[in-house]
């Protein structure tokens, strides 16, 4: 969370303040973005937008809800809509191969956990994509998801225990063996 | 055996019931190995959500960040001019700004009245009781003289009336 004190310095375009923000949400916008493009060349561009998006707009922020629900709606329009106009244009086969390199047996066990979680993400829609990554790995409430998707709570609930339930069936059908 | 709906293990998962409620669920899944195996894999697979490590972005994010806002010619932190740097004592500039029109006006009300006054002091000034001076037709010449003073004077001409002579 900011201070209010320095969000009005931001909103006067004051650099170290608008610094002081970047590095408060900057990780939220970067996994967001990471997980949702499945791609480290994409991520880096989307949150770019993001925080360039947030600055032209930070004088719009009226103080009646909170920054952080503000921040989580224009950072996940910013991403959805980068997505959808790069994804015409990109492969991303070349874009996202990794270099093999020597692990420890910990970075195996991690990366294999990342695998299978991007794994289990590439399997659902954009919508499940972006719904479950909110809750299950940013951690935010069903509230807050409500807001920031500007959706029913009972509609955000609903979508998330539908795409659980298919997670639950690709993980089964594809990873316990 | 009862069994519980899907929707109603995910809330459990959320712990979204009463303590009540999700005692008598958690009784339930000791015994029932559908529910129970349903709740296990939807924990696990939160669990590798959870575990993925979470990282920021390179530093290079930010110095991309920083040439995008200067190409969009938004200076970060843009010099005030003079008159930005007065902002903080606007409010006492527009105070001292109202008393100093506030005191012309009244000043210039002051001198018309002034004006206005004395004009008319000069006006009545030709009132006055020893000054004023009338013609015999038009005008009349008051002095302090008796009827009998006229006659002495030989202003038998005058026709007296009725009330200067009683």
């Amino acid at each position: 969370m900011v201070k209010n004190s320095t969000l009005k310095k931001a909103m006067a375009k004051d650099k170290d303040a608008f610094r002081t923000i970047y590095e408060s949400y900057k990780d939220f916008a970067w996994n967001l973005a990471l997980k949702y493009t499945g791609s480290e060349n994409m991520a880096e561009d989307a949150v770019s937008e993001v925080f360039v998006k947030l600055f032209k707009k930070i004088n719009k922020f009226n103080f009646k809800s909170s920054f952080e629900t503000w921040f989580y709606r224009v950072s996940i329009n910013t991403i959805l809509n980068y997505v959808a106009r790069e994804k015409r244009r990109r492969t991303d086969s070349v874009e996202n191969m990794k270099i093999p390199q020597k692990k420890t047996e910990k970075e195996l066990d991690r990366l294999e956990r990342e695998e299978i979680v991007d794994g289990l993400l590439k399997k659902l829609s954009s919508e499940e994509r972006l719904i479950i990554v909110l809750r299950e790995f940013e951690g935010l409430s069903y509230k807050e998801i409500s807001r920031s998707l500007d959706m029913k709570l009972g509609t955000v609930k609903t979508k998330i225990y539908r795409t659980r339930n298919k997670l639950r069936k690709v993980y089964y059908g594809e990873y316990k063996n | 055996m009862k069994k519980y709906s899907k929707e109603e293990l995910n809330k459990y998962i959320d712990q979204e019931f009463s303590k009540e409620k999700m005692g008598r669920i958690e009784d339930h899944l000791k015994n029932c190995k559908e529910c129970r195996e349903f709740v296990r894999d939807i924990k696990k697979i939160q669990l590798e959500f959870q575990e993925t490590a979470k990282t920021g972005p390179p530093d290079k994010v930010w110095e991309n960040i920083e040439r995008k806002i200067r190409e969009e010619k938004n200076i970060l932190k843009p010099e005030k001019s003079f008159f930005m740097k007065l902002k903080p004592i606007w409010p006492a500039l527009a105070v001292a700004a109202a008393i100093i029109v506030g005191m012309i006006i009244i000043n210039d009300k002051k001198n018309s009245s002034n004006e206005i006054n004395e004009y008319i002091s000069r006006q009545l000034s030709y009132y006055d009781e020893k000054s004023l001076v009338v013609s015999w037709e038009d005008e009349v010449e008051y002095e302090d003289k008796t009827v009998v003073d006229y006659f002495l004077e030989g202003n038998s001409d005058r026709q007296l009336s009725y009330e200067e002579v009683n």
